[in-house]
């Protein structure tokens, strides 16, 4: 439904309605601000929309438009990478909730490479906490690695037998594994069902058991007054010439609008949030808003994501359970003992048969024919072990924006993305280690696939405006009334999931904002 | 022939069983009830099925099946929205494959002999097809046979032939019967769901 906008003045408009967005709304409206989110997509619902079938829900809340990418890795951008709708990404992802570790927010100081975080990870903790809490996580009773201080709130999933055959294999080698905290319900919350192990969480979960935004910060929001407009695509900022943003403009289902708010939050994920701001070039800001510094679009970051294929000689049937029930942190962090600075996260993976197809056939050449039709066949036979590896900061991996426009008229996106020497290497151990883990799981035959995920960066965070995108408090240098907060802030990638990072972030900055003051209220 | 022939009654009530919605049920009976498909836009559907034929070989699902689906969305962003800078687009790309494959075989693709198919088919997955500026032939034969696996995987011949259930909503998995605990348990080796 089209809202009418312009006129309408709010105490602050927030651009996207992802995992950062949603829990602004919803913390700034129980703060007593008035509130516009504006989502780029559909406002689904899931009993009504959701369907648990992949063809069915392609591109249903993929950002799918067309971005041109450039680079030695192939940068798989839509379908469980950005999301768009009500909810953003929280509705595609496998709600693995993890925090980043101490090493993560100080990598340039430990190591000589990458970024420091302008934030250590004890400031980042009671927000941590506090997300953790209100999630409801489903978790562990202890972790065997990293920070996490104590129990969750909710029990362990339960695991299948994907994660006993893994599990065996990782013990044979002596690395610990755990079964992995996630955002997913064990017990009933807040009217929402426990999981009912339907296993199609990246396709959308039907029973509400996965803590989306759509079904916890927007209801929320909402009930707190929050308008909340879908199908809003914002284009570009106006500033006036002391930099304070006047309003956004953007388009309606066909009707132009501009928002006028008093703080403008930019949350529209790494690529857009670079695409927007660059987008807004004009007047005193030649180079685009935020971007005195020539620092917006630059450092993306993806995690490196290798499917392990292992094939048994006996059903596995992996699709039973949320994908990342399983985990290892055994090899996270910066190791003496190795070449490379970094690690990484072992986890079990779920691939639907499409996507197990398409991902099988991406691990090694020839995988067609007789020889295909025969894994295929095997599907129940197979299970996946994944990766989620960090990728050090580089300034040459950027967001511009190509020649030709979309069909707002906006330059379409050209994401230029490298892995280095680093990231190469530590694909190397990953790849022998999976080898050897796989092998002593029973497998009979491992395909060892290669791959990407999480985009991150783009709007760095740092104390210094020379080369930065945002403060520690995530004000955007150069604005007054601006604010950036999702991945696009990071100024490292650490070895895992961001999701917990980016909310637990969005918790400080509502914080911080309403602790500032400026509701109408 | 296939491991697991389709088992047409069952599969439907198993999906009435687990109250699976209507809607999803319709198009499910839908896919799974074409065996054949006309090629318009994409190139000739000949060269296509023979294509498809060789990377699904005695497929569940009809080669001309798959070809519709592909010629229905090679222009489509199906969930994907990363274009390699400096090729073309893939509303261009697929097409340009099937000109280019022509163009090699010196004849119609479909017409040639299937061990030549087979080496102009490995040509192009290595990247040696050659094609018009722009066309790269890896990622063309990468594009093509990932909308073949998306057609041939969302049709319940496919999932079925693959040893898949399909969707599992409302009471769980069918296997589980109910989902619980005891019913979790099952999911052990030689208790399978087909």
């Amino acid at each position: 439904m089209a809202k009418n906008l312009t006129g309408e003045r709010f105490d602050v408009c927030i651009v996207g309605c992802g995992a950062a967005g949603s829990v602004l709304a919803c913390k700034l409206a129980e703060a007593g601000w008035a509130v516009v989110a504006l989502e780029a997509g559909d406002w689904l619902e899931t009993d009504k929309d959701f369907r648990q079938d992949e063809l069915s829900m392609l591109g249903r809340f993929d950002w799918d438009d067309r971005r041109w990418v450039a680079g030695n890795e192939e940068l798989r951008l839509g379908h469980v990478r950005d999301g768009r709708g009500v909810g953003g990404g929280t509705l595609h992802y496998g709600a693995v909730a993890l925090r980043f570790w101490e090493e993560d927010f100080e990598r340039f100081s430990r190591d000589g490479v990458g970024r420091d975080w302008p934030i250590p990870y004890a400031e980042m903790v009671p927000y941590y906490d506090q997300v953790e809490r209100e999630m409801r996580l489903a978790g562990p009773l202890s972790m065997p690695w990293g920070p996490h201080p104590g129990k969750y709130p909710q029990g362990p999933h339960e695991m299948n037998y994907r994660d006993e055959k893994l599990a065996g294999g990782l013990e044979k080698l002596g690395f610990r594994w755990t079964p992995t905290p996630l955002a997913i319900l064990t017990g009933g919350h807040d009217g929402r069902s426990p999981c009912m192990n339907y296993g199609f969480c990246q396709w959308g979960c039907k029973s509400d058991a996965k803590t989306s935004m759509l079904v916890s910060y927007i209801p929320r929001a909402v009930k707190a007054g929050a308008t909340i407009v879908p199908n809003c695509r914002a284009l570009a900022f106006e500033a006036a010439g002391d930099g304070r943003i006047t309003g956004v403009a953007c388009d309606i289902a066909g009707v132009s609008e501009r928002v006028s708010a008093d703080v403008f939050i930019l949350s529209a994920f790494c690529i857009e949030n670079a695409r927007l701001l660059l987008n807004s070039a004009g007047g005193a800001f030649p180079n685009g808003i935020a971007n005195g510094s020539g620092m917006v679009g630059r450092g993306i970051m993806a995690h490196i994501a290798n499917p392990y294929f292992a094939r048994f000689d006996e059903p596995i049937e992996m699709w039973t359970t949320a994908p990342g029930t399983l985990l290892s942190q055994e090899h996270y962090g910066t190791k003496e003992s190795r070449d490379f600075v970094g690690g990484w996260s072992w986890m079990t993976a779920s691939l639907f048969p499409a996507e197990f197809g398409t991902q099988l056939t991406r691990s090694e050449e020839g995988i067609w024919g007789e020889h295909l039709m025969e894994l295929l066949r095997d599907y129940p036979n197979f299970a996946v072990l994944g990766t989620e590896g960090e990728c050090l900061y580089y300034s040459e991996n950027r967001v511009e924006l190509a020649e030709d426009t979309d069909e707002f008229g906006v330059p379409r996106a050209k994401v230029t993305f490298n892995f280095g020497e680093n990231e190469r290497k530590m694909r190397d151990e990953m790849g022998r280690l999976a080898g050897k883990i796989l092998e002593a799981a029973g497998a009979k035959e491992t395909f060892m696939g290669s791959g990407n995920d999480h985009l991150m960066g783009g709007c760095t965070m740092g104390a210094s405006a020379d080369n930065s995108v945002v403060d520690s408090n995530l004000k955007a240098y150069g604005h007054e009334n601006l604010y950036i907060c999702d991945a696009s802030v990071f100024p490292s990638s650490g070895g895992s999931q961001p999701s917990q990072t980016i909310i637990a972030l969005a918790t400080r900055l509502a914080e911080h904002l309403a602790r500032k003051g400026g509701a109408r209220a | 022939m296939t491991d697991r022939p389709f088992k047409e009654g069952a599969f439907w009530d198993r999906l009435e069983a687990r109250e699976v919605e209507d809607d999803l049920r319709t198009a499910l009976r839908e896919r799974a009830a074409r065996t054949t498909g006309t090629v318009l836009r994409i190139g000739e559907q000949a060269s296509l099925v023979a294509v498809i034929e060789q990377i699904f070989p005695r497929a569940a699902v009809p080669a001309p099946v798959i070809a519709e689906f592909i010629d229905a969305n090679f222009d489509k962003q199906m969930g994907r929205g990363d274009e390699r800078h400096g090729t073309l687009p893939r509303a261009e790309l697929l097409p340009a494959g099937l000109v280019a494959l022509d163009a090699e075989a010196g004849a119609a693709f479909h017409a040639i002999g299937p061990e030549r198919q087979r080496a102009l088919l490995a040509s192009a997955e290595a990247g040696k097809l050659k094609g018009r500026d722009g066309f790269e032939s890896a990622l063309w034969f990468a594009r093509l046979r990932e909308l073949a696996i998306l057609a041939y995987a969302s049709d319940p011949r496919g999932m079925q032939e693959m040893g898949f259930p399909g969707p599992s909503f409302r009471p769980g998995y069918l296997w589980l019967g109910y989902a619980g605990p005891d019913a979790r348990a099952k999911q052990r080796p030689g208790y399978r769901s087909f």
